[in-house]
Order: C-alpha cells, then sequence, then structure tokens
C-alpha cells in the first residue's frame, strides 16, 4: 500500500491524468463508430467526468497520511470523487440505454475554436509584446473573426478600449498591466 | 431601536457626492448589463468586480449591490421592447409585455415594469432589514455540525435549480465541490490536486473562475450559434407612460408577486426565475380574466417584475445572515466580499454592523435612483439592443482577461479564466447547469470544514446528534425530493 502511495504522490500525477484523458479520448473514439454515434459528444463528456472523478479518487492516497483526531485530509475530496464516479456512471448508463436525447446540433464549432485560439494567443502574446499591444490587436480581430466589416470603426473600437484599460485599470486602479519582454527590452526595463 | 438609528446613521452618510454617484453608477451599470441579451446580472457584477479592488469594502459592496438591484430590472426593459429578456428572470414579463407593446401600449408596459420593479425591491429590502438581524443571531447559536447542514441545505437547491434534470445539477454541484478541494488542506494543511504547482497550493482564485463560467461560456454558446442579427426596437416605445390611477389599480397584484418574490428569494437556489413564474401563476388564479393572460395583461407584467425585484432582497437574506447565496448573482456578490476580506454570514452583523446599515440604506437609495433613471431613461436603456453583438463580445472578453489578471496581477488566473470558460461551454452545451457548479464551490469549504470540526467535537456521528443538525437535513431532503418529484410527475403527465 504503502509503495503504491508514493508511486500515485510520484510519477503517478503525471500518468494518471494521462491516462484519464485517454480513457475520453477512447471513450469519443468507440462511440463515433458504433450505434451510440449520435451520442458521442455526450459519451466523451460524461466520461471525461468520471476519468476526473477516478483520477481524483487515486490521486488522494498520494496525499501525506496525517490525521487529527480521527479527521484526515483525503476524507472529504474521496466523499466527492467517490459520489461524482457514481454519479457520471448513472449519466453513462442512461445514455446508453436511449433515455437521453442525442447531441445537440453542432453550429459554428470552427468560430468557437478559432476564438479560443485566439485567446491563447493573446494570453501568450501579453507576455512577449505586453498587454496594449495583444489586448488592441485581440479586440480588432475578434471583431474582423465575429464578422464585423466596419474596419474603421472596429479599430476605434479597439483603440478606445485600450485608452480606457490604460486610464480605468493602470491609472485609476493601479493594475500593473505587463508591458511584455520585446517592449521592456526596447525601452530598457 | 438601535438598528433604525444605524440606518439613519448610514443613510446619513451615504449623502454625499461619492456614494451617490456610485450607487447611481452601479444602477446605470446593471440596468444595462440586464437590458443586453447574454449578460447577466450574475455576469454583470462578476464583469464589474474588478473596478472595486481599489475601492473601500463598504463602497464596493454598495456599487456591486446596486448592479444586482438593477440588472433585474434592465432584463425587463428588452422583454417588453423587442420580445427578447435580458435576464432568465425577464422572460415571464415578455409573456405579457411584449404583446401590449405589440398593441402600441409599450409606454404602459414599461412603466408597469418599472413601478412593480420599485415597490417589489422596496418589499424585499424592507423584508431584509427585519428578518436579517434576528436570523443572524440565531446563526451565531448554531455549531460546526448546523453550518455543515447548513451547507447541505444550500446544495439541496439544486435540484430546483437544474429544472428537470436533477441528475446534471448533482453532478455540476459535486464537480464544484470537488474543485474547491484542490489546494491547501484547510485544517492539517495537506497539499491536495495541487500537481507541485505553486499557483495551486491556494485553489483557484474564485473570480476568474466566475467570469470563466458566467461570462466566457456564454459568449462561446452565442458565438457557437453565429446568429448577430440585431433586433430593432420600433416607435412603440415612444407610447405614452400611465398615470398613478393606474399602477394603483395594480397595486393587490404588485403586493403579492412581492410577498411571493421576497420568500422564494430567500430559499438559497430557487432564484427570480422561479419566483416570477409562480406569481404570474398566482396572478392568473385570482384574475376574472386568465385567458387574456398571455395577450397583454398588465397584471402579468406587474406581477413578473414585482416578483423579480423583490426576489433579489430575499436573495442577500440568506447571504448576509448564514453566508449561503441565495441565487448565482448572490454568490457572486459573497465571492466579492471574500475579496475584500468580509466573510458574510452571522459575524459580518456583529463584526461591521455599519457595514450591513450602510448596504440596507443604498439599497433603498438605489431603488429610488432606478425609479428616477428608469422613468427619465428608459428610451435611453432601449438603444442598448442596438450594440452590436460583434463588437460587445470581444469588449466582453478583452473585460474578462483583464478582469481576471487584475485578482492577483497574474496571467496564471487569466489562463484559469479561459480554462473555466471552456469548460463552462461544454457543460453547457450538453445541458449542465452552471449556477449548482457555482454553488458547490461556494459552499464546499464551509461543508468541509464544519464537517471535519464536527467529527473532530462529537466523533463521526456528530451531525447527528444536534437536533438543530438533523432538522436541517430533513428540511434539505425534502426540498431535494420535492422539485424532483414535481419534475418526475411532470414528465408522467406530459407522456399520458
Amino acid at each position: 500500500m504503502e509503495s503504491f502511495s508514493s508511486w500515485v504522490a510520484g510519477s503517478g500525477q503525471v500518468i494518471l491524468p494521462l491516462l484519464g484523458a485517454c480513457i475520453v479520448l477512447l471513450a469519443w473514439a468507440l462511440a463515433r463508430r458504433g450505434s451510440m454515434r449520435k451520442y458521442a459528444g455526450r459519451i466523451a463528456l460524461d466520461a471525461a467526468l468520471l476519468a476526473v472523478g477516478l483520477v481524483a479518487y487515486i490521486l488522494t492516497y498520494g496525499f501525506p497520511s496525517m490525521s487529527f483526531a480521527g479527521v484526515d485530509a483525503e476524507t472529504v475530496p474521496r466523499l466527492w470523487a467517490g459520489l461524482l464516479v457514481a454519479l457520471a456512471m448513472a449519466r453513462l448508463i442512461r445514455v446508453f440505454r436511449g433515455k437521453d436525447s442525442p447531441d445537440p446540433a453542432s453550429g459554428r464549432l470552427d468560430k468557437v475554436f478559432l476564438l479560443i485560439a485566439l485567446l491563447v494567443l493573446k494570453i501568450v502574446g501579453i507576455t512577449f509584446v505586453g498587454y496594449y499591444i495583444s489586448a488592441g490587436v485581440f479586440v480588432f480581430v475578434c471583431g474582423l473573426l465575429l464578422g464585423y466589416r466596419n474596419l474603421p470603426g472596429l479599430a476605434l473600437v479597439a483603440g478606445g478600449w485600450v485608452a480606457f484599460s490604460y486610464f480605468v485599470f493602470y491609472r485609476l486602479l493601479s493594475v500593473p498591466l505587463p508591458t511584455g519582454l520585446l517592449l521592456a527590452a526596447v525601452l530598457g526595463r | 431601536m438601535q438598528g433604525l438609528i444605524g440606518l439613519l446613521k448610514a443613510a446619513g452618510s451615504l449623502m454625499s457626492l461619492q456614494p451617490l454617484l456610485l450607487i447611481t453608477a452601479g444602477i446605470i451599470v446593471g440596468i444595462l448589463a440586464g437590458a443586453m441579451p447574454g449578460v447577466s446580472p450574475s455576469m454583470g457584477v462578476a464583469l464589474m468586480v474588478p473596478f472595486t479592488y481599489a475601492m473601500d469594502p463598504s463602497l464596493a459592496l454598495i456599487y456591486l449591490a446596486a448592479i444586482y438591484l438593477a440588472a433585474n430590472y434592465g432584463g425587463s426593459i428588452t422583454a417588453v421592447t423587442i420580445n427578447t429578456p435580458g435576464t432568465p428572470s425577464a422572460v415571464v414579463t415578455a409573456f405579457d409585455g411584449y404583446p401590449l407593446a405589440r398593441k402600441g401600449r409599450a409606454g404602459e408596459a414599461l412603466g408597469v415594469s418599472l413601478v412593480a420593479s420599485f415597490v417589489g425591491g422596496a418589499i424585499g429590502i424592507i423584508v431584509l432589514m427585519l428578518f436579517s438581524a434576528p436570523l443572524a443571531k440565531a446563526a451565531l447559536k448554531f455549531w460546526p455540525a448546523e453550518y455543515f447542514s447548513l451547507a447541505v441545505m444550500g446544495l439541496s437547491s439544486i435540484a430546483s435549480m437544474g429544472g428537470q434534470n436533477a441528475l446534471k445539477s448533482a453532478i455540476s454541484a459535486v464537480l464544484g465541490l470537488l474543485i474547491c478541494t484542490i489546494g491547501m488542506d484547510p485544517i492539517l494543511g495537506v497539499r491536495r490536486f495541487t500537481f507541485g504547482n505553486v499557483h495551486l497550493f491556494d485553489g483557484f482564485e474564485f473570480i476568474p473562475v466566475l467570469i470563466g463560467l458566467l461570462a466566457l461560456s456564454e459568449v462561446f454558446v452565442e458565438v457557437e450559434k453565429f446568429d448577430f442579427r440585431a433586433e430593432s426596437v420600433g416607435d412603440s416605445a415612444k407610447a405614452k407612460w400611465p398615470s398613478f390611477v393606474y399602477y394603483w389599480k395594480l397595486r393587490m397584484s404588485m403586493l403579492r408577486a412581492s410577498v411571493i418574490g421576497t420568500i422564494v428569494g430567500i430559499f438559497p437556489g430557487a432564484g427570480a426565475t422561479i419566483a416570477t413564474f409562480i406569481s404570474y401563476d398566482m396572478e392568473k388564479r385570482f384574475s376574472s380574466t386568465p385567458e387574456e393572460f398571455g395577450q397583454g395583461m398588465p397584471e402579468g407584467v406587474a406581477a413578473a417584475e414585482a416578483s423579480n425585484s423583490a426576489s433579489v432582497g430575499g436573495a442577500l437574506v440568506p447571504m448576509l445572515t448564514l453566508g449561503i447565496p441565495g441565487s448565482a448573482t448572490a454568490a457572486v456578490l459573497m465571492g466579492a466580499l471574500m475579496i475584500h476580506n468580509l466573510q458574510p454570514g452571522p459575524e459580518l452583523f456583529t463584526k461591521s454592523p455599519e457595514l450591513i446599515h450602510k448596504l440596507f440604506a443604498s439599497l433603498l437609495i438605489g431603488n429610488v435612483i432606478m425609479l428616477i433613471l428608469g422613468l427619465g431613461g428608459s428610451r435611453l436603456w432601449i438603444k442598448v439592443t442596438k450594440v452590436k453583438k460583434q463588437i460587445l463580445f470581444p469588449l466582453i472578453f478583452a473585460f474578462a482577461m483583464i478582469g481576471s489578471y487584475a485578482v492577483n496581477s497574474s496571467m496564471w488566473d487569466v489562463g484559469v479564466c479561459l480554462g473555466f470558460g471552456v469548460i463552462g461551454w461544454l457543460l453547457k452545451r450538453y445541458g449542465y447547469s452552471l449556477p449548482p457548479l457555482v454553488l458547490g464551490m461556494v459552499l464546499g469549504g464551509m461543508a468541509e470544514v464544519n464537517l471535519r470540526r464536527a467529527t473532530m467535537m462529537f466523533g463521526p456521528t456528530a451531525i447527528f446528534q444536534r437536533s438543530g443538525s438533523v432538522i436541517l437535513l430533513l428540511i434539505s431532503a425534502l426540498s431535494f425530493a420535492i422539485p424532483v418529484l414535481q419534475a418526475r410527475r411532470a414528465k408522467t403527465k406530459a407522456r399520458t
């Protein structure tokens, strides 16, 4: 048991979440091929919830064993994780019995994923080019992505946002908005 | 008597430029947020929290509470004028408000919704003032076992939050509870689920998570729909506003709905939407012409709006006295209070009574300001609906990002906000309700700490050893079971 605990506390921290992700991918792939194709999204999501519960439950065995007056740190997380496993299983059973509605029709998923990618780029961009440039570019590109074609208007909104965030957040609220590695190097800060 | 003196003192202290300006700003922001479809009251409050970081805690609370108060009214403007409720709780207002507007009586519908909001809001606030202090006194006698059971009672409200799908709501809530255990254990200091990441030692920061779950997820849902056609408001909004006599005739509808709204609002998780449906249904039963409901009955608008606004005061009662938010917006408000090192609960009444008095007084003043602004600016509010979503959404993203960053000046929090935005979108996409998740995260800490304290004091059966705790657990079981059974019965009826 002790060796299991030390494994969970060590390499298990990486392997277990990866294993959970594999279970989700496998469930999704199998569902898409078989007769449950219409429910593939639901199955993947419920499998993900099940995996979260299972992984969390196992990870509690890696907590340092400490107890005070009969109470330890793993009881409550284990309780919630166990409950999540049970409830996610109940959901999966419902889906496999066909008692649930099929997956919702997909809308413009491409736009959503592009938007998420844009947001990730913005977060990365802040580190390099700073908040002001990346925020201005983000508002402009995001508007374009959503189909707004009035470019001068969009540029005005982006510029307005940058000015607003500078005056309200930086000057008024004293939030130290990042200047970025690039700008810091140029300005010699 | 002491409370009244405190209230009068607080009202006096608010009669200066800064607090009045803040209340007015909060009311304007709230009305605009409520009027914008896709921006819920909870989202409006969450987005404004970063602006309060540098404020005095009492001013921050006053500002955010004003937004909450006004957002519920704001939702009715678009419900009446373009049949697009700005908030979920304004859905019922649209039932009769929009038909009235189509008949060229939009001024009448807007007037009734404003005055009913004012009356409902005032009654809700009075109930909050009358009952919160005695409730807080009673709560001070609670032991950890009772507090744990209280948290369970709060969680039991997920049954009504999730509508017909209690299982999904339960999963959402348990996920919230599990997320709450990430970070340092509150009693022994053991690191849990931190994966060696220092950012996780204190768990997730509440505000970025909330902004991600409530604001970003909603925008992702809208982007997936990709329907950005603007709805236009016709000239009907210019129609004449009713007289005092007209409102007087609706007094009983407003009163009944206000009482229902306040009571329903007090129950954690029940919220404004349920309150409006119950009040509307009740009004229909009282009416001599129930068949005309849905075709433009002012009583329908009055009932929906009065209960909607009254639920605000009601929802603040459990939040302030017991530390249990009565609605998703109250949960956000509670998170904001925690950021300012104020722990809602009975101790708030003993440690910071002046803060409570200021809040009560500001709500009363805010309600009057809302009435004045509503009368003067109705045509202006409607223009909010003309803001193109292609402009609105990038700004919401920008707000969300800077708001999350401003909590700790940390890019980690921005990533957390985005991560929870994606999780929220996926959950919403497959019919999982997000308010139970928020509730789980809000109540998780309270439930765990008190369960463990109770167990340390009286052993594993601690929560069944005190009568107060057992009563609360029984109420929790009932409040979970009743909506589930009702939903099942409705389903069976629909099938037959």
